[in-house]
């Protein structure tokens, strides 16, 4: 579903090397968890899957379309939440899941169903009304979440997609992942949270100063190191801080 | 007052990006280079406009010794810096004190509500002395160097200049903070914001017009007091603005009253800022912390799902964003109405109305021969008042964060640059189409030729939107902490304006050459519509080409 060949990335005119040569294959039907300390690479490799950023080398595929070469389809074939939680404050809720569905191509006959099923899901219903701007930090993130849930992409990829959201949100978002994967679709996503990681995710990768440094199921992990994911990411990260 | 200091440095340090220049420097001198080449090339923009505003000063400063009162050029600058910073001031005035985001951070210090004003407005302040020297500096040497004037002379000048901005933005604060204390109260702020700003900046308008078209009753009498004095006339011209009297004098006068005028000058505008600042300090933070609620209307809103195209759905987008948000609304939608009402000004009477030139191109417009040229000009006076108008020079720049959203998104950045054009274009078209049916009334030109006016004049703003897109999209200005560094403190915007400018003298240029032809209305008008038809098809291709590259270059 995503397959992330030798890329890297410099920022500074070449004095700093954000992502150095990293590769990754996501499966279909599989959560992946991306973790890793603060400055470590995470975001840059996010931004490049998601077309956000330009790949200095190597290249993404998402479900067989090249991110730089066939971007449309690429990008129609994932739904991407950003940490930042930036989204246009002065439209209304609504107005916002309609651009959406809209630039998404998601169907007229089936807009209003998934638009209300994911509205009552997140109990923000009533909020749709409203302008963007007067979200409290968690709403602003569901409304982005229910974005990239209407037209239901193969891939999606969220980076510390649980920050924010009240307990019930977070389960049902995670409920989501599963029933998504079930179906045969893919989760690429980042988290602050490592014992969600250890719980959801089917496969960790572990990057740190711009290289991946482990890849493996849990039990992958355990093998090498005998311990939690909390020591084993100590361990390979050096210390640093425990940040995803 | 040290808390002050630090919170004035840190306002300058983080609106004229210091930090990061010096961090650059060391780092990234390509950048620099590079910013410094772009500033230069708008100064040499900019410097034609000074050369020719220079050129009318001298001429003024030549026509007024002859009726011995050279000290008018003076007046006359004084009086239109004045103004520039009045009109100007409101949009800086209303953008730093209520619109700015720093307001919940600020408001959660423990800084006086009176401090955080002062600071802000200081900070205003600032950002109007190149406007004020621009337009100060060409009188002043003019009249000094033409009167062989001393050191004394260049010193009060100096003073002069650093007290200009102070009296037109201490009244410009005085009504934000009017304004704002009525927005406080209100359910619908942002749409008072917007329609309390345009009101304010027209009733400006309208007043200028009228102090400065109200002549003396008596006017052979008024004739000779300018012959016999020549202080009748700077004090008639400076009705507008006294400071622009006390300052002519200060400069231009001898012992007392120079000294007694500096007095006028300096305590005047003091006490105007301090009964500001002592409101400001009671009513500022209401006004400011206002901005930052929002009314959610309670119970359920009926949610409406609707299908569009993508380049539709881009542009309205962009055009509930750019109207939701009172800072850019203002600046893009001012001309909109502005326009249209400065048209109305024959109407109304007053200075515009007396004007001999304006009374000649009356009788013009009604003789049946000028007909064809008619339309031409009309077209190119409303394009140029929609020149002033950011909001296609400044579209990619107003994303800033949210650019994450066009990059991911699965729409073709060469379509997604269509609907920020459709976008700019409806905006052109509304101030042209108001101000074409206001010409029609008060130019009394016929309705056949305000429907060519009114499609001659879009179509010629549509490269020129064209163009403005181009230059944001080659380098957008997505790093800023305000929304108002997005569109005022933007080289893109004045870039735009400039080279609209250039385009429009082009238009000109060509239009004129076409009425040589001895065409018939029509043929001139279907000739003219052909030759911007292809202009545009021309620049639109060429941002839609440009539009992938651009979107990989921006980096988040």
């Amino acid at each position: 579903m995503l397959n992330i060949k030798n890329i890297s990335k410099t920022y500074s005119k070449g004095k700093v090397k954000a992502v150095d040569n990293i590769s990754l294959q996501v499966k279909r039907g599989e959560i992946f968890g991306f973790l890793g300390p603060n400055g470590a690479g995470k975001t840059t490799t996010i931004k490049m899957i998601t077309g956000i950023l330009p790949i200095d080398e190597g290249e993404i595929t998402i479900n067989g379309f090249n991110i730089e070469k066939d971007a449309i389809n690429a990008k129609k074939n994932m739904g991407f939440v950003p940490d930042s939680h930036d989204v246009y404050e002065r439209l209304k809720g609504i107005e916002y899941l309609n651009f959406m569905a809209d630039v998404y191509d998601v169907p007229a006959d089936v807009r209003k169903e998934r638009i209300d099923k994911y509205l009552d899901m997140f109990s923000m219903k009533e909020a749709a009304g409203q302008p963007i701007k007067s979200y409290s930090h968690g709403m602003k993130q569901k409304i982005i979440v229910i974005g990239v849930l209407l037209h239901q992409p193969p891939l999606w990829i969220m980076d510390e997609p649980l920050t924010g959201l009240d307990p019930k949100s977070s389960h049902l978002l995670k409920e989501e992942m599963h029933q998504h994967c079930s179906k045969g679709n893919t989760v690429f996503f980042s988290t602050h949270v490592l014992e969600v990681a250890e719980k959801l995710c089917d496969r960790i990768g572990i990057i740190n100063k711009g290289k991946i440094i482990a890849v493996g199921t849990m039990d992958d992990l355990r093998k090498s190191q005998d311990s939690s994911l909390e020591n084993i990411f100590l361990s390979l990260t050096e210390g640093s801080d425990i940040d995803a | 007052m040290r808390k002050f200091f630090s919170l004035l440095k840190l306002q300058i340090k983080a609106q004229y990006g210091f930090s990061s220049l010096a961090y650059y420097m060391k780092n990234d001198k390509k950048a620099v280079w590079k910013t410094i080449g772009i500033g230069l090339a708008v100064l040499l923009g900019v410097g034609e406009i000074i050369w020719l505003y220079s050129y009318l000063m001298y001429q003024l400063y030549m026509g007024g010794s002859t009726l011995n009162t050279p000290q008018i050029v003076i007046t006359m600058a004084a009086v239109v810096t004045g103004l520039m910073v009045f009109f100007f001031g409101i949009f800086h005035i209303l953008s730093a004190l209520f619109l700015a985001k720093d307001t919940e951070f600020l408001a959660s210090l423990p800084i006086s509500q009176g401090k955080v004003f002062l600071s802000k407005f200081l900070m205003v302040l600032l950002a109007e002395y190149p406007i004020t020297l621009l337009l100060m500096l060409p009188p002043v040497i003019i009249y000094g160097v033409g009167q062989n004037a001393g050191i004394m002379y260049y010193l009060l000048a100096v003073l002069c200049i650093i007290m200009i901005p102070l009296v037109p933005l201490v009244i410009s604060a005085f009504l934000s903070l009017l304004l704002m204390k009525i927005v406080s109260r209100s359910k619908n702020r942002d749409l008072i914001t917007i329609v309390g700003s345009i009101i304010f900046i027209i009733a400006i308008f309208a007043g200028q017009n009228y102090l400065l078209g109200r002549m003396p009753d008596n006017q052979q009498d008024f004739m000779m007091a300018i012959l016999n004095s020549s202080n009748t006339f700077v004090e008639f011209m400076g009705r507008a603005f006294p400071p622009a009297v006390w300052i002519t004098k200060v400069l231009t006068g001898t012992g007392s009253e120079t000294i007694l005028n500096l007095v006028y000058l300096v305590l005047i505008s003091m006490a105007a800022f301090g009964i500001v600042y002592l409101m400001a300090s009671f009513i500022y933070q209401k006004g400011a912390t206002a901005q930052l609620e929002t009314v959610s209307k309670p119970g359920k809103t009926k949610l409406v799902y609707k299908k569009s195209s993508s380049v539709l759905t881009i542009c309205k987008n962009e055009i509930l964003t750019l109207v939701r948000t009172p800072i850019y609304a203002l600046n893009s939608l001012v001309m909109v109405f502005v326009a249209p009402f400065l048209l109305t000004l024959p109407l109304i009477g007053g200075s515009m109305s007396n004007d001999p030139d304006l009374q000649f191109l009356y009788s013009l417009i009604d003789s049946g021969e000028s007909q064809p040229w008619l339309i031409l000009v009309v077209s190119g006076i409303i394009a140029l008042f929609m020149l002033v108008n950011p909001a296609v020079s400044t579209t990619f720049s107003r994303e800033g964060k949210n650019m994450w959203i066009l990059k991911n998104i699965p729409v073709k950045p060469d379509v997604q640059v269509l609907g920020k054009l459709l976008a700019g274009c409806l905006i052109s078209f509304a101030g042209c189409f108001l101000s074409a049916i206001v010409v029609m009334f008060s130019f009394k030109i016929s309705f056949t030729s305000t429907i060519m006016v009114i499609i001659l004049s879009n179509i010629a703003l549509i490269p020129i939107n064209a163009m403005g897109l181009f230059i944001d999209l080659m380098r957008p200005k997505l790093s800023w902490n305000n929304p108002q560094e997005a569109i005022k403190q933007n080289f893109n915007a004045v870039a735009a304006m400039i080279l609209g400018f250039v385009m429009i003298s082009i238009f000109g240029v060509v239009g004129f050459l076409l009425t040589r032809l001895n065409l018939n209305t029509v043929m001139l008008f279907a000739l003219m519509l052909v030759i911007l038809l292809i202009i545009s098809y021309a620049l639109i291709q060429l941002v839609r080409k440009s539009a992938a590259k651009a979107y990989a270059r921006m980096e988040l």
